[in-house]
Protein backbone atom coordinates (compact mmCIF):
# COMPACT_ATOMS: atom_id res chain seq x y z
CA UNK A 1 0.00 0.00 0.00
CA UNK A 2 1.20 3.12 -1.22
CA UNK A 3 1.14 5.78 1.72
CA UNK A 4 0.52 9.47 1.10
CA UNK A 5 3.61 11.40 2.09
CA UNK A 6 2.47 15.03 3.53
CA UNK A 7 5.19 17.54 2.75
CA UNK A 8 4.65 20.91 4.83
CA UNK A 9 6.83 24.12 3.66
CA UNK A 10 10.00 24.82 5.80
CA UNK A 11 8.78 27.28 8.87
CA UNK A 12 9.74 30.93 8.23
CA UNK A 13 11.57 32.28 11.40
CA UNK A 14 13.18 35.78 12.23
CA UNK A 15 16.72 35.12 13.33
CA UNK A 16 20.17 37.98 14.11
CA UNK A 17 21.60 38.91 10.90
CA UNK A 18 24.90 39.34 12.13
CA UNK A 19 27.07 36.34 10.86
CA UNK A 20 28.29 35.35 14.54
CA UNK A 21 25.05 35.46 16.42
CA UNK A 22 23.12 34.05 13.53
CA UNK A 23 25.37 30.74 13.44
CA UNK A 24 25.16 31.16 17.64
CA UNK A 25 21.46 31.05 17.42
CA UNK A 26 21.39 28.33 14.86
CA UNK A 27 23.23 26.60 16.90
CA UNK A 28 21.23 26.59 19.93
CA UNK A 29 18.06 25.76 17.38
CA UNK A 30 19.98 22.66 16.66
CA UNK A 31 20.34 23.42 13.00
CA UNK A 32 24.09 22.89 13.02
CA UNK A 33 26.93 20.44 13.57
CA UNK A 34 28.88 23.05 15.43
CA UNK A 35 30.83 25.00 12.85
CA UNK A 36 29.43 28.64 11.88
CA UNK A 37 26.58 28.59 8.84
CA UNK A 38 25.04 30.70 5.97
CA UNK A 39 21.47 32.17 7.04
CA UNK A 40 18.86 30.25 4.39
CA UNK A 41 16.58 33.00 3.58
CA UNK A 42 14.17 32.50 1.37
CA UNK A 43 16.58 34.22 -1.56
CA UNK A 44 19.12 31.96 -1.67
CA UNK A 45 17.23 28.75 -0.45
CA UNK A 46 15.28 30.05 -4.55
CA UNK A 47 18.30 29.85 -5.76
CA UNK A 48 19.01 26.38 -4.54
CA UNK A 49 15.66 25.11 -5.77
CA UNK A 50 16.29 26.94 -9.32
CA UNK A 51 19.52 24.92 -10.00
CA UNK A 52 18.05 21.48 -8.79
CA UNK A 53 15.25 21.40 -11.46
CA UNK A 54 12.76 19.82 -9.13
CA UNK A 55 9.67 20.65 -7.17
CA UNK A 56 10.33 22.44 -4.12
CA UNK A 57 7.30 20.51 -2.42
CA UNK A 58 8.52 16.83 -4.26
CA UNK A 59 9.46 14.63 -1.69
CA UNK A 60 12.71 12.72 -1.97
CA UNK A 61 12.10 10.30 0.99
CA UNK A 62 11.24 9.73 4.92
CA UNK A 63 14.60 9.18 6.27
CA UNK A 64 14.91 7.07 9.69
CA UNK A 65 15.55 7.19 12.61
CA UNK A 66 13.15 10.39 13.06
CA UNK A 67 11.03 9.54 9.57
CA UNK A 68 11.42 13.41 8.35
CA UNK A 69 10.05 14.13 5.10
CA UNK A 70 12.67 14.65 2.83
CA UNK A 71 11.69 17.62 0.87
CA UNK A 72 13.30 19.27 -2.20
CA UNK A 73 12.99 22.27 -0.01
CA UNK A 74 13.92 21.41 2.98
CA UNK A 75 17.22 19.52 1.40
CA UNK A 76 17.96 23.14 -0.63
CA UNK A 77 17.52 24.96 3.21
CA UNK A 78 20.34 22.67 4.28
CA UNK A 79 22.29 22.59 1.03
CA UNK A 80 22.38 26.78 2.27
CA UNK A 81 23.28 26.18 5.75
CA UNK A 82 26.11 23.92 4.66
CA UNK A 83 27.16 27.00 2.06
CA UNK A 84 26.97 24.68 -1.13
CA UNK A 85 26.35 26.75 -4.18
CA UNK A 86 23.17 26.32 -6.29
CA UNK A 87 25.82 23.76 -8.52
CA UNK A 88 26.18 21.90 -6.14
CA UNK A 89 22.72 20.82 -5.96
CA UNK A 90 21.49 18.28 -8.13
CA UNK A 91 24.62 16.19 -6.28
CA UNK A 92 22.76 16.56 -3.12
CA UNK A 93 19.56 15.64 -4.55
CA UNK A 94 20.91 12.43 -5.62
CA UNK A 95 22.83 11.53 -2.77
CA UNK A 96 19.31 12.77 -0.23
CA UNK A 97 17.68 10.45 -2.82
CA UNK A 98 20.40 7.49 -2.69
CA UNK A 99 20.34 7.33 1.19
CA UNK A 100 16.73 7.35 1.45
CA UNK A 101 16.23 3.56 -0.86
CA UNK A 102 15.30 0.71 1.62
CA UNK A 103 19.03 -0.86 0.13
CA UNK A 104 21.10 1.77 2.29
CA UNK A 105 19.42 0.93 5.72
CA UNK A 106 19.41 4.29 7.12
CA UNK A 107 18.05 2.91 9.99
CA UNK A 108 20.54 1.01 10.57
CA UNK A 109 23.44 3.51 9.17
CA UNK A 110 22.20 6.15 11.09
CA UNK A 111 21.27 4.91 14.58
CA UNK A 112 24.96 2.03 14.90
CA UNK A 113 27.58 2.45 17.26
CA UNK A 114 29.92 1.76 14.26
CA UNK A 115 30.73 4.74 12.97
CA UNK A 116 30.15 5.05 10.18
CA UNK A 117 29.57 8.34 7.76
CA UNK A 118 27.80 8.72 4.00
CA UNK A 119 30.54 9.15 1.54
CA UNK A 120 29.43 10.48 -1.72
CA UNK A 121 31.43 9.99 -4.75
CA UNK A 122 30.44 12.09 -8.13
CA UNK A 123 30.74 10.43 -10.81
CA UNK A 124 31.51 11.45 -14.94
CA UNK A 125 30.00 14.87 -15.59
CA UNK A 126 27.97 15.22 -12.26
CA UNK A 127 31.82 15.51 -10.76
CA UNK A 128 33.01 17.89 -13.35
CA UNK A 129 29.52 19.97 -12.98
CA UNK A 130 29.91 20.63 -9.29
CA UNK A 131 33.56 20.98 -8.99
CA UNK A 132 34.01 18.16 -7.34
CA UNK A 133 38.14 17.87 -6.69
CA UNK A 134 39.47 14.41 -7.33
CA UNK A 135 42.87 15.13 -6.79
CA UNK A 136 45.48 15.80 -3.67
CA UNK A 137 43.63 16.28 -0.67
CA UNK A 138 40.61 14.50 -2.10
CA UNK A 139 39.04 13.51 1.47
CA UNK A 140 39.86 17.45 2.56
CA UNK A 141 39.98 19.46 4.09
CA UNK A 142 40.55 22.43 1.11
CA UNK A 143 38.22 22.48 -0.91
CA UNK A 144 34.44 23.71 -1.36
CA UNK A 145 32.42 21.50 -3.37
CA UNK A 146 33.52 18.62 -1.81
CA UNK A 147 33.34 19.98 1.77
CA UNK A 148 29.70 21.92 1.50
CA UNK A 149 28.23 18.93 -0.49
CA UNK A 150 29.45 16.13 2.52
CA UNK A 151 28.45 18.22 4.71
CA UNK A 152 25.30 19.43 3.93
CA UNK A 153 24.46 15.74 3.75
CA UNK A 154 25.30 15.35 7.28
CA UNK A 155 23.17 18.15 7.96
CA UNK A 156 20.09 16.70 6.45
CA UNK A 157 20.92 13.46 8.49
CA UNK A 158 20.78 15.74 11.69
CA UNK A 159 18.02 17.77 10.91
CA UNK A 160 15.88 15.73 8.57
CA UNK A 161 16.83 12.24 9.83
CA UNK A 162 17.02 12.78 13.27
CA UNK A 163 20.58 11.14 13.80
CA UNK A 164 21.85 13.31 16.09
CA UNK A 165 24.85 12.13 18.30
CA UNK A 166 23.66 10.35 21.36
CA UNK A 167 19.66 10.53 20.28
CA UNK A 168 19.30 8.84 16.75
CA UNK A 169 23.15 8.40 16.22
CA UNK A 170 24.36 6.32 18.39
CA UNK A 171 28.17 6.29 17.26
CA UNK A 172 30.17 5.26 20.42
CA UNK A 173 33.16 7.44 19.08
CA UNK A 174 31.43 9.41 15.85
CA UNK A 175 33.83 9.89 13.33
CA UNK A 176 35.48 13.25 11.38
CA UNK A 177 33.98 11.55 8.20
CA UNK A 178 30.81 12.04 9.65
CA UNK A 179 31.69 15.75 9.23
CA UNK A 180 32.04 16.31 5.57
CA UNK A 181 33.23 12.90 3.37
CA UNK A 182 32.72 13.69 -0.55
CA UNK A 183 35.26 12.80 -3.43
CA UNK A 184 35.09 12.45 -7.33
CA UNK A 185 36.92 9.90 -9.57
CA UNK A 186 40.17 10.93 -10.87
CA UNK A 187 38.96 9.89 -14.60
CA UNK A 188 41.92 11.81 -16.25
CA UNK A 189 44.09 9.19 -14.56
CA UNK A 190 42.65 6.41 -13.93
CA UNK A 191 43.38 2.91 -16.09
CA UNK A 192 40.20 1.50 -15.52
CA UNK A 193 36.58 2.65 -17.15
CA UNK A 194 34.60 5.12 -14.35
CA UNK A 195 32.98 3.41 -11.40
CA UNK A 196 29.10 4.61 -12.22
CA UNK A 197 30.19 2.92 -15.67
CA UNK A 198 31.43 -0.13 -13.71
CA UNK A 199 27.79 -0.15 -12.75
CA UNK A 200 26.51 -0.42 -16.00
CA UNK A 201 25.74 3.18 -16.72
CA UNK A 202 27.09 5.39 -19.83
CA UNK A 203 30.25 7.71 -19.13
CA UNK A 204 28.21 10.55 -20.02
CA UNK A 205 25.56 9.96 -17.84
CA UNK A 206 25.11 11.98 -14.51
CA UNK A 207 25.79 9.59 -11.78
CA UNK A 208 26.55 10.19 -7.98
CA UNK A 209 26.78 6.82 -5.64
CA UNK A 210 26.61 7.07 -1.42
CA UNK A 211 28.86 4.37 0.49
CA UNK A 212 28.11 2.81 4.01
CA UNK A 213 31.51 3.86 5.05
CA UNK A 214 34.28 5.00 7.58
CA UNK A 215 36.49 7.24 7.79
CA UNK A 216 39.02 6.36 5.41
CA UNK A 217 42.38 4.26 6.55
CA UNK A 218 45.82 4.60 4.54
CA UNK A 219 47.46 1.97 2.96
CA UNK A 220 51.20 2.85 1.90
CA UNK A 221 53.04 1.01 -0.49
CA UNK A 222 56.50 2.73 -1.96
CA UNK A 223 58.24 -0.17 -2.92
CA UNK A 224 56.01 -2.58 -5.13
CA UNK A 225 56.49 -2.57 -9.00
CA UNK A 226 53.95 -5.14 -10.04
CA UNK A 227 50.10 -5.54 -9.35
CA UNK A 228 50.62 -8.53 -7.01
CA UNK A 229 52.78 -6.46 -4.78
CA UNK A 230 50.69 -3.74 -4.37
CA UNK A 231 47.69 -5.94 -4.21
CA UNK A 232 49.33 -8.22 -1.36
CA UNK A 233 50.06 -4.79 0.58
CA UNK A 234 45.77 -3.96 0.24
CA UNK A 235 44.83 -7.11 1.16
CA UNK A 236 46.79 -6.75 4.31
CA UNK A 237 45.60 -3.47 5.46
CA UNK A 238 41.95 -4.82 4.37
CA UNK A 239 42.17 -7.96 6.82
CA UNK A 240 42.65 -6.77 10.36
CA UNK A 241 40.78 -8.40 13.32
CA UNK A 242 38.33 -5.99 14.82
CA UNK A 243 36.63 -5.04 11.27
CA UNK A 244 33.15 -4.66 10.98
CA UNK A 245 33.36 -6.83 7.34
CA UNK A 246 34.91 -9.40 9.07
CA UNK A 247 32.03 -10.88 10.44
CA UNK A 248 30.06 -10.49 7.05
CA UNK A 249 31.92 -11.74 4.44
CA UNK A 250 29.05 -13.12 2.38
CA UNK A 251 27.61 -9.19 2.19
CA UNK A 252 29.46 -6.77 3.12
CA UNK A 253 31.17 -4.55 0.50
CA UNK A 254 33.75 -2.37 1.29
CA UNK A 255 35.27 0.41 -0.57
CA UNK A 256 38.79 0.67 -1.88
CA UNK A 257 40.26 4.27 -3.21
CA UNK A 258 43.19 2.96 -5.26
CA UNK A 259 45.66 6.27 -5.56
CA UNK A 260 46.95 6.77 -9.12
CA UNK A 261 50.03 5.46 -8.52
CA UNK A 262 49.30 2.26 -7.30
CA UNK A 263 46.19 2.39 -9.97
CA UNK A 264 48.84 3.03 -12.28
CA UNK A 265 51.21 -0.19 -11.03
CA UNK A 266 48.90 -2.35 -10.86
CA UNK A 267 47.65 -2.28 -14.46
CA UNK A 268 50.81 -1.87 -15.57
CA UNK A 269 50.95 -5.75 -15.01
CA UNK A 270 47.45 -6.22 -17.34
CA UNK A 271 45.57 -6.53 -14.22
CA UNK A 272 41.90 -4.81 -14.49
CA UNK A 273 39.41 -3.71 -11.92
CA UNK A 274 37.88 -7.27 -11.96
CA UNK A 275 41.49 -8.90 -11.86
CA UNK A 276 42.47 -6.67 -8.70
CA UNK A 277 39.11 -7.64 -6.58
CA UNK A 278 39.78 -11.65 -7.53
CA UNK A 279 43.33 -11.37 -6.33
CA UNK A 280 41.80 -9.27 -2.98
CA UNK A 281 39.14 -12.07 -2.02
CA UNK A 282 41.97 -14.74 -2.40
CA UNK A 283 44.42 -12.13 -0.42
CA UNK A 284 42.57 -10.02 2.07
CA UNK A 285 41.99 -12.83 4.61
CA UNK A 286 42.67 -13.31 8.91
CA UNK A 287 44.02 -15.80 9.77
CA UNK A 288 41.46 -17.48 12.36
CA UNK A 289 44.21 -17.99 15.62
CA UNK A 290 44.35 -14.15 15.72
CA UNK A 291 40.87 -13.93 17.29
CA UNK A 292 39.79 -14.63 20.75
CA UNK A 293 38.00 -17.59 21.14
CA UNK A 294 34.69 -15.97 23.15
CA UNK A 295 35.09 -13.82 19.62
CA UNK A 296 35.63 -16.96 17.16
CA UNK A 297 32.74 -18.14 19.07
CA UNK A 298 30.54 -15.29 18.45
CA UNK A 299 30.73 -15.03 14.93
CA UNK A 300 30.34 -18.83 14.16
CA UNK A 301 26.86 -18.71 14.07
CA UNK A 302 27.02 -15.68 11.68
CA UNK A 303 29.82 -17.07 9.08
CA UNK A 304 28.73 -20.17 9.04
CA UNK A 305 32.31 -21.51 9.03
CA UNK A 306 35.46 -20.40 10.37
CA UNK A 307 38.09 -21.14 8.08
CA UNK A 308 41.97 -20.89 9.13
CA UNK A 309 42.19 -18.02 6.84
CA UNK A 310 38.91 -16.20 7.06
CA UNK A 311 38.44 -14.26 4.28
CA UNK A 312 37.21 -10.65 4.03
CA UNK A 313 34.63 -11.33 1.50
CA UNK A 314 33.36 -14.05 -1.13
CA UNK A 315 32.97 -12.53 -4.15
CA UNK A 316 35.19 -9.87 -6.34
CA UNK A 317 32.12 -7.84 -6.66
CA UNK A 318 31.34 -6.94 -3.22
CA UNK A 319 34.73 -4.89 -3.22
CA UNK A 320 33.87 -0.97 -4.20
CA UNK A 321 37.16 0.23 -6.76
CA UNK A 322 37.91 3.37 -7.59
CA UNK A 323 40.72 5.52 -8.61
CA UNK A 324 40.86 8.61 -6.51
CA UNK A 325 43.76 11.19 -4.92
CA UNK A 326 46.70 13.14 -5.72
CA UNK A 327 50.54 12.07 -6.27
CA UNK A 328 52.47 9.96 -3.41
CA UNK A 329 51.98 6.08 -3.50
CA UNK A 330 49.18 5.45 -0.91
CA UNK A 331 45.67 3.92 -1.28
CA UNK A 332 43.10 4.39 1.20
CA UNK A 333 40.66 1.47 2.41
CA UNK A 334 37.24 2.30 3.64
CA UNK A 335 35.56 -0.07 6.05
CA UNK A 336 31.51 -0.76 5.38
CA UNK A 337 28.47 -0.93 7.33
CA UNK A 338 27.76 -4.53 6.10
CA UNK A 339 24.27 -4.33 6.45
CA UNK A 340 24.19 -1.75 3.64
CA UNK A 341 24.76 -1.78 0.00
CA UNK A 342 25.72 1.30 -1.71
CA UNK A 343 23.58 2.91 -3.68
CA UNK A 344 23.96 4.68 -6.99
CA UNK A 345 21.19 7.47 -8.13
CA UNK A 346 21.75 8.88 -12.26
CA UNK A 347 19.75 11.94 -13.28
CA UNK A 348 19.52 13.80 -16.50
CA UNK A 349 20.06 17.68 -16.22
CA UNK A 350 17.37 19.87 -17.81
CA UNK A 351 18.34 20.71 -21.34
CA UNK A 352 20.67 17.78 -22.21
CA UNK B 1 18.89 43.77 13.63
CA UNK B 2 17.23 40.52 12.76
CA UNK B 3 16.52 38.58 8.66
CA UNK B 4 13.67 36.25 7.84
CA UNK B 5 15.45 32.62 7.05
CA UNK B 6 14.05 28.78 6.71
CA UNK B 7 14.05 26.33 9.12
CA UNK B 8 16.22 23.41 8.36
CA UNK B 9 13.74 21.02 10.13
CA UNK B 10 10.81 19.25 8.53
CA UNK B 11 7.60 17.17 9.48
CA UNK B 12 7.82 13.46 10.22
CA UNK B 13 5.59 10.66 8.46
CA UNK B 14 4.81 8.65 11.41
CA UNK B 15 1.15 6.73 11.04
CA UNK B 16 0.20 5.75 14.48
CA UNK B 17 0.11 2.16 14.56
CA UNK B 18 -1.96 0.18 17.08
CA UNK B 19 -0.58 -2.22 19.41
CA UNK B 20 -1.98 -5.85 20.01
CA UNK B 21 -3.82 -6.62 22.98
CA UNK B 22 -2.41 -7.69 26.08
CA UNK B 23 -4.36 -11.23 27.20
CA UNK B 24 -5.33 -11.73 31.15
CA UNK B 25 -2.77 -14.49 31.45
CA UNK B 26 -0.08 -16.53 29.48
CA UNK B 27 -1.56 -20.14 31.00
CA UNK B 28 -1.53 -21.93 27.77
CA UNK B 29 -0.04 -19.51 25.30
CA UNK B 30 2.58 -20.27 22.91
CA UNK B 31 5.96 -17.72 23.38
CA UNK B 32 7.98 -16.90 20.61
CA UNK B 33 11.67 -15.83 21.09
CA UNK B 34 13.59 -13.90 17.89
CA UNK B 35 16.86 -13.53 18.37
CA UNK B 36 19.49 -11.51 15.86
CA UNK B 37 22.88 -12.97 16.55
CA UNK B 38 24.27 -10.31 19.12
CA UNK B 39 26.11 -11.92 21.90
CA UNK B 40 24.37 -13.53 24.74
CA UNK B 41 20.94 -12.43 23.21
CA UNK B 42 19.59 -16.16 22.89
CA UNK B 43 20.21 -17.28 26.25
CA UNK B 44 18.76 -13.82 27.78
CA UNK B 45 15.59 -13.84 26.65
CA UNK B 46 15.19 -18.25 27.04
CA UNK B 47 16.12 -17.62 30.43
CA UNK B 48 12.51 -15.55 30.87
CA UNK B 49 10.96 -18.13 29.11
CA UNK B 50 11.64 -20.25 31.61
CA UNK B 51 10.70 -17.99 34.35
CA UNK B 52 7.69 -17.22 32.72
CA UNK B 53 7.27 -21.42 32.68
CA UNK B 54 7.03 -20.67 36.15
CA UNK B 55 3.61 -18.35 36.37
CA UNK B 56 2.05 -20.04 33.60
CA UNK B 57 1.60 -23.28 31.61
CA UNK B 58 3.32 -21.84 28.47
CA UNK B 59 3.20 -24.06 24.95
CA UNK B 60 5.86 -24.79 22.81
CA UNK B 61 8.40 -22.48 22.24
CA UNK B 62 9.42 -20.67 18.35
CA UNK B 63 12.65 -19.95 18.19
CA UNK B 64 13.22 -17.38 15.60
CA UNK B 65 16.68 -15.79 14.25
CA UNK B 66 17.07 -12.70 12.60
CA UNK B 67 20.15 -10.45 11.41
CA UNK B 68 21.34 -8.54 13.63
CA UNK B 69 20.60 -5.01 12.00
CA UNK B 70 18.53 -5.43 9.13
CA UNK B 71 14.38 -6.26 8.63
CA UNK B 72 13.18 -9.36 9.77
CA UNK B 73 12.43 -12.29 6.63
CA UNK B 74 8.94 -12.34 5.36
CA UNK B 75 9.05 -16.17 6.34
CA UNK B 76 10.32 -15.36 10.13
CA UNK B 77 7.28 -12.67 10.42
CA UNK B 78 5.05 -16.05 9.09
CA UNK B 79 6.76 -18.51 11.44
CA UNK B 80 5.51 -16.00 14.57
CA UNK B 81 2.18 -15.79 13.55
CA UNK B 82 1.59 -19.26 13.17
CA UNK B 83 3.45 -20.68 16.05
CA UNK B 84 3.64 -17.33 18.69
CA UNK B 85 0.78 -16.19 21.00
CA UNK B 86 4.09 -13.85 21.96
CA UNK B 87 7.40 -12.65 21.66
CA UNK B 88 10.60 -11.56 22.83
CA UNK B 89 12.44 -10.30 20.70
CA UNK B 90 16.67 -8.96 20.93
CA UNK B 91 19.04 -7.56 22.01
CA UNK B 92 19.58 -4.07 21.43
CA UNK B 93 22.62 -3.25 23.26
CA UNK B 94 24.18 -1.34 20.13
CA UNK B 95 22.51 1.53 17.93
CA UNK B 96 21.74 -1.04 14.58
CA UNK B 97 20.56 -3.84 16.61
CA UNK B 98 17.90 -1.96 18.47
CA UNK B 99 17.03 0.34 15.54
CA UNK B 100 15.75 -3.15 14.24
CA UNK B 101 14.81 -4.81 17.18
CA UNK B 102 12.10 -2.14 17.59
CA UNK B 103 11.38 -1.91 14.09
CA UNK B 104 10.79 -5.89 13.90
CA UNK B 105 8.66 -5.34 16.98
CA UNK B 106 6.35 -3.12 15.51
CA UNK B 107 5.63 -4.99 12.45
CA UNK B 108 5.21 -8.09 15.30
CA UNK B 109 2.42 -5.95 17.26
CA UNK B 110 0.74 -5.15 13.87
CA UNK B 111 0.20 -8.43 13.04
CA UNK B 112 -1.86 -8.59 16.62
CA UNK B 113 1.52 -10.88 18.22
CA UNK B 114 2.27 -8.57 22.03
CA UNK B 115 5.89 -8.28 21.85
CA UNK B 116 8.54 -6.88 23.81
CA UNK B 117 12.12 -5.56 22.97
CA UNK B 118 14.67 -6.51 25.16
CA UNK B 119 18.24 -4.12 25.30
CA UNK B 120 20.40 -2.40 27.87
CA UNK B 121 19.98 0.14 30.38
CA UNK B 122 22.23 2.41 28.25
CA UNK B 123 20.35 2.61 25.15
CA UNK B 124 16.58 3.27 26.30
CA UNK B 125 16.30 6.59 25.12
CA UNK B 126 16.98 5.33 22.12
CA UNK B 127 14.61 2.66 22.27
CA UNK B 128 11.89 5.09 23.19
CA UNK B 129 12.46 7.47 20.47
CA UNK B 130 12.53 4.77 17.88
CA UNK B 131 9.63 3.22 18.42
CA UNK B 132 7.97 7.33 18.71
CA UNK B 133 9.50 7.43 15.38
CA UNK B 134 8.25 4.08 14.13
CA UNK B 135 4.88 5.23 15.19
CA UNK B 136 4.50 3.29 18.28
CA UNK B 137 5.43 5.15 21.05
CA UNK B 138 3.81 2.93 24.04
CA UNK B 139 5.62 -0.10 23.07
CA UNK B 140 6.68 -2.24 25.32
CA UNK B 141 10.35 -2.68 26.07
CA UNK B 142 13.15 -4.79 28.95
CA UNK B 143 16.07 -3.47 29.81
CA UNK B 144 19.10 -5.28 31.80
CA UNK B 145 22.43 -3.78 32.88
CA UNK B 146 24.64 -2.93 30.40
CA UNK B 147 26.60 -4.63 28.84
CA UNK B 148 25.20 -7.73 27.52
CA UNK B 149 28.33 -9.11 25.61
CA UNK B 150 31.82 -9.95 27.33
CA UNK B 151 29.40 -10.77 30.31
CA UNK B 152 29.71 -15.07 31.27
CA UNK B 153 26.76 -16.99 31.50
CA UNK B 154 25.71 -16.79 35.00
CA UNK B 155 26.16 -12.72 34.71
CA UNK B 156 23.54 -12.75 32.17
CA UNK B 157 20.95 -15.18 33.99
CA UNK B 158 21.39 -12.57 36.87
CA UNK B 159 20.58 -9.59 34.89
CA UNK B 160 17.83 -11.62 33.54
CA UNK B 161 16.46 -12.30 36.73
CA UNK B 162 16.36 -8.75 37.52
CA UNK B 163 14.34 -7.37 34.83
CA UNK B 164 11.96 -10.54 34.89
CA UNK B 165 9.02 -8.35 36.57
CA UNK B 166 9.53 -6.25 33.58
CA UNK B 167 8.61 -8.77 31.08
CA UNK B 168 6.06 -10.32 33.04
CA UNK B 169 3.98 -7.17 33.28
CA UNK B 170 5.29 -6.01 29.13
CA UNK B 171 3.08 -9.15 28.26
CA UNK B 172 -0.22 -9.44 30.14
CA UNK B 173 -2.71 -6.81 30.60
CA UNK B 174 -2.35 -4.47 34.19
CA UNK B 175 -4.64 -6.17 35.88
CA UNK B 176 -3.18 -9.61 35.15
CA UNK B 177 0.23 -8.81 36.03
Amino acid sequence: MNETIQVRPAEAVELPEDPLAFSIEAYKRGWTDGLPVIPPTPERVSAMLAAGGRDREESLGVLAPRSGVASVEVVAVNAVLAGCDPQHFQVLLAAVEAVARPEFNLAGVNATTHPVAQLILASGPAARAAGIHAGSGVFGPGHRANMCIGRALRLVQYSVAGARPGAGDMATFGSPAKIAFCAAEREDASPWEPYHVDRGLDPDDFAVTVFPGEAPGNIQDHASTNAEGVLSTIAGAMAHTGNNNILYPHKGRPVLAVGVEHAQTIASSGYTRLDAQKFLVEKAYVHRDRLGAEFQASIKPLRKDLPELMPMVHRPEQIQVFVTGGPGKHSMFISTFPSSVETTVSWTPKGR
Amino acid sequence: MNIQVLSPFTNVHTPIKPMAPRPASLEGLRPGIIENSKPNAQLLMETWIEELRDHAALGELSLGHKSVNLPPSKELLEQMKANADFVIIGTGDCGSCLAWTVRTAVMLEELGIPTVCAGSHVFEEQFKLEAAHSGMPNLKFVFVQHPLGGVKPDGVRAKATAAFPTVLAALQTAKAA
